[in-house]
């Protein structure tokens, strides 16, 4: 199965009039991953993609906070430019899709030879499940996923962290989260809960710089912006690679 | 009593895989009990198809076969008297092969000295030093079976600090640009730079490609270039008909006699979560240092000394990082294709006894770099610097001294998925180890700088408030002739059982100065020949 990509190139509303949502993205509609569609919905100063796991406001709240965390500029890609939120909303929606998201497969990505194995995800063991499903769930009272006492899972940490960061943005400045420049949104994490900061940084982090098939890395834009070439199996490096780097 | 197997080996890395060749190779019935998965659907059959692993950092920072905290928590003390915490350290690989699959597959060998520490230098205060009860010659032929079978790269005189040896099984691989300028360096200090020897195909070698240097190892081979102990010698054990392996199987206990010297079997839980049970005539523990102990303690055996989990050591591994001013993109290459022994040697200082290897290179890549930056400096880091791609270190394995007082316990409240007290691991440095630190350090950077490596920082990974993170674990079980003060005999088997043996590094009395898990292979290697024959005394027969 393919790694779903949000319809939309740019989540940035001031981009919208720029990238038209493409109408080849409508084939993508009944992907099992989510519900593509190609029409977006504007919340403050964002395009949310249809399909998301996270509710539509607090997916425009995290766009937010990624692009203020790895901002973006015209000669390097942020975060809301390699779709790390998409990222991270297929993680927290990975067991819609059967497998589910967690893994991808082996050995190759076929972007170097080989057949393209990565996006045929692979099958959880029974530890897996329930290792993934309470990180992602929570204990949700049962026992089983109790063994070491209650878990909050991560959506119910993405949900209340975000809509604690919106508070706080409506306090300080009448506005919510999605609607705040990004230096106002610095201001609020900079004050903020640090544990939901470096979540979201990490998160960031692995959607910009992570394979592509795990829905972040939008057209390898991470790779390309720090010079990386990414996976290289099954050609590897070859001697002059190795000792004359400089050459590219 | 009728018995399922000759003998059950807990855990697949590195001793329990060779372990499980040598006997199942000489006709014994072998049950392989591993808790994590195998990543290869045809690891049994004539032809090796597809691995999982993948040039995916992703896969491994979800713990894709790999030690995972989320489910089996450990916590640690780090001061004396300290509180425990729960934090990730030390993880090693949870899958069939274990550490042996995500390791850099550094492969020197000890020498005589290294098994000589008490004997040579004597007592060091407040460390339990001793000397080991086997020699380097009792050694070098199950080294020598373990490069053949793991395959292992190198060049036989390159270091002269190292004992005689054989020709190895294949010869260096390609140098790496980072390794080519940190050896420059080292030789113009008067040091004696060498291919660091790696279990890394630099030719096609029975039966695998040779190494591509892809630089994603702390994956896992997607080619199975590296010699992971999955797919040379358990493979190999699977192919005689003679190893059944038992992956998703976490044992739980070691069943023993009511007067707990014999043991008949261990208890498990399937790959369904029941529990279940498997006798065998002989046990053999490699699980690693600190999960050997904790299941010898979760049974209540083999611990009339006192020191089961004790004497934990670790390595102190620091290293000094610098930027070159050409690329360098140290990721093009296996992890470290170059070292140097020159430190092993004492040099007749009053306050420390000497250093340890040292690795001419290392890596790491895009998102776990970022990832530990501060987020402030994220975009000069990544982006604008091109900082990534031009770092260089050069890194020291430094050896620890045995403690009584670092050591593995149960940890009294916190439980895993599977329901088992984890381990509580207690170390702090002793004062000898903080003395190398010191004295190597400005060592390392000097030779970061005279390759021309400039702003130089010098990151030490055990630090008092980090954890430790050198991905070796030592001492736990140890061997020794006395029964009073030692785990293990020199063969590896329980001085309380007569029929449980250690095949893990937990068996090491000192830390010794080089990467461990070779020397842990042939002494898994030795123990299974004994085992086989103990007539015999541990000769190799072919
Ligand atoms: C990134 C990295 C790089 C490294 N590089 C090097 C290097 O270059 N050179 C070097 O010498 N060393 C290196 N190491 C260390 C090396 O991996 C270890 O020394 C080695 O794997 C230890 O072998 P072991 O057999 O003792 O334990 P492990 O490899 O940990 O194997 C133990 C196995 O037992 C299983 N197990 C544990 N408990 C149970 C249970 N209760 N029931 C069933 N199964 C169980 C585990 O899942 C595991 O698979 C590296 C490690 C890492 C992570
Ligand atoms: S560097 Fe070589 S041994 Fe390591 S993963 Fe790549 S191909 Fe395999």
């Amino acid at each position: 199965m393919l790694a779903a990509a949000p319809a939309l190139a740019s989540c940035r509303r001031d981009d919208a009039a720029k990238t038209a949502p493409d109408a080849s993205d409508a084939t993508t509609t009944a992907d099992a991953a989510g519900e593509i569609g190609p029409a977006p919905t504007p919340i403050g100063r964002w395009l949310v993609p249809q399909g998301t796991t996270l509710s539509k406001e607090r997916y425009a709240m995290l766009l937010s906070v990624m692009d203020a965390l790895i901002p973006g500029d015209a000669a390097s890609p942020g975060a809301v430019d390699t779709h790390a939120a998409w990222y991270l909303d297929q993680l927290l929606g990975a067991f819609k899709t059967d497998p589910p998201r967690i893994y991808a497969g082996g050995p190759f990505s076929g972007r170097h030879g080989g057949i393209d194995a990565f996006s045929t995800f692979q099958p959880l063991t029974r530890i897996e499940t329930l290792r993934w499903r309470t990180y992602l769930e929570g204990d949700m009272g049962l026992p089983e996923r109790q063994w070491n006492g209650p878990v909050k899972g991560l959506a119910q940490q993405y949900a209340d962290g975000l809509d604690a960061l919106n508070a706080a943005s409506l306090k300080d400045n009448g506005k919510g989260l999605a609607e705040i420049d990004a230096d106002a949104v610095g201001n609020l994490l900079d004050a903020g809960d640090d544990t939901l900061v470096q979540l979201v940084y990490t998160h960031a982090v692995e959607g910009t710089y992570g394979d592509p098939v795990y829905g972040g890395n939008f057209e390898q834009k991470g790779w390309k912006a720090i010079d990386y070439e990414g996976d290289r199996q099954p050609i590897g490096y070859t001697a002059r690679q190795m000792s004359n780097p400089e050459e590219g | 009593m009728a018995q399922d197997f000759d003998a059950i080996i807990v855990g697949s890395g590195a001793g329990g895989g060779v372990a499980a060749w040598v006997l199942a190779s000489k006709g014994w019935k072998v049950a392989l009990l591993e808790k994590g998965r195998s990543a290869y659907p045809s690891l049994g059959a004539p032809v090796l198809r597809q691995s999982l692993w993948g040039n995916d950092e992703l896969r491994r920072r979800r713990f894709f076969g790999f030690h995972d905290p989320f489910i089996e928590p450990r916590t640690i003390v780090q001061a004396a008297g300290g509180q425990a915490e729960q934090k990730e350290f030390q993880g090693l690989g949870v899958t069939v092969g274990g550490g042996t699959v995500f390791y850099d597959g550094d492969c020197p060998r000890v020498t005589q000295l290294d098994l000589r520490m008490l004997s040579t230098f004597g007592a060091v205060p407040g460390a339990s030093v001793v000397d080991w009860p086997i020699s380097y010659d009792d050694l070098a032929p199950h080294y020598d079976e373990v490069e053949r079978l793991i395959g292992v790269q190198g060049a036989a005189d390159a270091d002269p600090f190292a004992e005689k040896r054989n020709a190895y099984p294949m010869p260096p691989g390609r140098p790496a640009k980072v390794g080519t300028l940190l050896s420059k360096g080292a030789k113009s200090l008067g040091y004696h730079p060498h291919p660091m020897p790696m279990a890394n195909n630099s030719i096609a070698y029975r039966g695998r490609p040779a190494c591509v240097d892809c630089g994603f190892c702390a994956m896992g081979c997607p080619i199975d270039a590296k010699g992971s102990t999955a797919v040379t010698v358990i493979r190999d054990a699977l192919l005689t008909g003679n190893l059944t392996l038992f992956a998703e199987c976490c044992v739980t206990k070691v069943v023993a006699t009511p007067k707990g010297d014999h043991a008949t079997g261990v208890e498990y839980l399937d790959k369904d979560g029941k529990p279940a049970t498997l006798n065998a005539k002989h046990i053999i523990l490699a699980a690693n240092a600190i999960e050997t102990p904790r299941l010898l303690l979760a049974s209540e055996i083999g611990n009339s000394s006192g020191l089961v989990g004790k004497n934990l050591m670790f390595h102190m591994v620091f290293a000094a990082v610098g930027t070159f001013e050409e690329e360098i993109r140290s990721y093009r290459s296996r992890v470290v294709a170059h070292a140097l022994a020159d430190f092993t040697v004492p040099d007749g200082s009053a306050d420390y006894i000497r250093g340890g290897y040292v690795e001419l290179g290392g890596q790491i890549q895009p998102v776990e770099f970022g990832a530990t930056l501060p987020r402030q400096v994220h975009k000069t880091m990544m982006v604008d610097g091109k900082f990534r791609r031009k770092i260089g270190s050069v890194s020291m394995m430094g050896e620890d001294m045995p403690q009584e007082a670092n050591r593995v316990e149960l940890d009294p409240k916190v439980r895993d998925v599977y329901g088992r007290p984890v381990a509580r691991v207690t170390y702090v440095r002793h004062a000898h180890d903080q003395a190398v630190v010191d004295r190597y350090m400005p060592k390392l950077t000097a030779i970061a700088k005279a390759a021309g490596a400039t702003g130089v920082q010098e990151v030490d990974f055990v630090a008092q408030d980090g954890v430790p993170e050198s991905k070796h674990l030592l001492g736990t079980t140890r061997m020794g002739d006395d029964k009073a003060t030692s785990v293990t005999d020199k063969w590896g088997r329980m001085h309380d059982l007569d029929n449980v043996w250690v095949a893990d590094g937990g068996v090491y009395p000192t830390s010794t100065a080089f990467n461990p898990t070779l020397t842990q292979q042939a002494l898994a290697h030795r123990m299974a020949t004994y085992l086989l024959n103990p007539a015999g005394q541990g000769k190799v027969t072919p």
